[in-house]
């Protein structure tokens, strides 16, 4: 067992942020980055464990965040286009 | 455990702070983008090159590039200073304390697991036909857990049906009060930059079969390639994709689920791959699947069905 690793705990203290952020922030552009906040902190920890494996990297984690980076993106550029739509929606309500 | 590694961990802790903290949105937006470099330095410095590559090229870039441009198409009132929080005090202080008990519960727990040398890693290091394609991320993505990528690809597409039907299109919205286009900067960074990033793209496709790379990587750099385009005016939108568009849109899915389903007589289920043909199929799957995540990326920005080229 390797002593206190930063990376574990930053992992920790990105997730409690992102959700800190999810709910206090009002602004529907912030609280996507806070939810890729809480991601990013997600796959920080996956790859720290990644890293006990003896024998190099285990390899299932990496590849575990590489599918998530894409879904992260691929979900956030969703969200995105609702927030615009949501934006213009009420720009033309107030017109 | 260095200084090295205390300081990067303490940056990305302060800069996602920053981010989700200051009341600009321009500058959040910008802390983000940070932190997702400083986060593919993290990865780097991790054992995990392939996630460096990717959190550049999808997580800081891509991602960036649709933030930033989101940013530009809201309105001015919207896109000012966010307003601070409309919860009442006692709920923030809540959430605070109730944020913070999870991130102890999670250190706590991080620190607690064990280092185990018999997980699925093991199994996949031991089982794999690595001699087919050499490098261990690229195997598990494509044949050890090909569900798993397949199903990925499948939730790209569907990101991109949505911002379809969400009928709010990034490029246009840029395009309608946007100057960068007439800028004498913009036709030298493309002439500079399209043909290094197409290049540089099909490279690290290639590579995702030796060395750190893959379909991911160099699809989210053939992207970058069209948005520039794009943002340069020689690429612009249209209502409806072509069926060679649509073709190449799912091109990646299809071949993936048809190699899966051709072989199913012969190996007895579904995305068994024969050791002699692995890493010829594993090849054909990248590089379809590269086209079809280059395109889907790409359509993400622009936001709209069609693609059309324009010349200048």
């Amino acid at each position: 067992m390797m002593g206190l690793d930063v990376y574990a705990i930053a992992a920790a203290v990105l997730v409690g942020l992102g959700f800190h952020g999810l709910i206090t922030q009002p602004h529907p552009l912030k609280r996507l980055l806070a939810v890729n906040v809480v991601g990013n902190g997600v796959f920080l920890a996956l790859i720290v464990l990644a890293r006990r494996l003896p024998d190099g990297p285990d390899p299932i984690p990496h590849a575990m965040v590489l599918t998530g980076i894409v879904i992260a993106v691929s979900a956030t550029a969703f969200g995105l286009a609702l927030v615009r739509r949501q934006a213009r929606d009420a720009e033309e309500r107030d017109d | 455990m260095n200084l090295f590694d205390a300081l990067t961990a303490l940056l990305l802790v302060l800069l996602a702070w920053r981010c989700l903290i200051v009341p600009d949105l321009f500058r959040s937006i910008v802390l983000f983008v940070v932190f997702g470099l400083l986060l593919a330095l993290t990865w780097a410095r991790l054992d995990a090159p392939d996630l460096a590559l990717a959190e550049a090229a999808i997580g800081a870039g891509v991602l960036g590039v649709l933030l930033l441009g989101t940013w530009r198409a809201l309105g001015s009132p919207r896109r000012g200073e966010t307003p601070s929080s409309s919860l009442p005090a006692g709920l923030r202080v809540l959430s605070a304390a109730g944020s913070a008990v999870l991130a102890g519960a999670l250190a706590y727990g991080l620190h607690l697991l064990p280092g185990t040398g018999d997980g699925a890693g093991t199994l996949a290091l031991e089982t794999l036909p690595l001699p087919a394609t050499g490098q261990p991320v690229t195997a598990v993505l494509l044949d050890f857990r090909s569900y798993d990528t397949l199903l990925e690809t499948a939730v790209l597409l569907m990101a991109v049906v949505g911002t379809w039907l969400a009928r709010s299109p990034l490029l246009d919205a840029l395009s309608s009060e946007d100057a960068t286009a007439h800028t004498p900067v913009m036709p030298v960074l493309m002439r500079l930059f399209a043909p290094v990033l197409l290049v540089t793209g099909a490279y690290l496709v290639w590579a995702g079969a030796y060395t750190p790379g893959g379909a991911f990587q160099g699809g989210a750099v053939l992207a970058a390639a069209g948005v520039l385009l794009a943002l340069g005016r020689r690429l612009g939108t249209a209502p409806d994709a072509g069926w060679l568009l649509r073709l190449l849109l799912v091109l990646g899915v299809l071949v993936f689920i048809g190699a899966g389903l051709l072989l199913m007589p012969a190996q007895n289920a579904f995305m068994a791959y024969p050791e002699r043909w692995a890493g010829l199929i594993m090849h054909l799957v990248e590089y379809t699947l590269a086209v079809s995540i280059a395109l889907s990326l790409l359509l993400l920005f622009t936001g709209r069905p069609g693609l059309r080229g324009i010349s200048g």
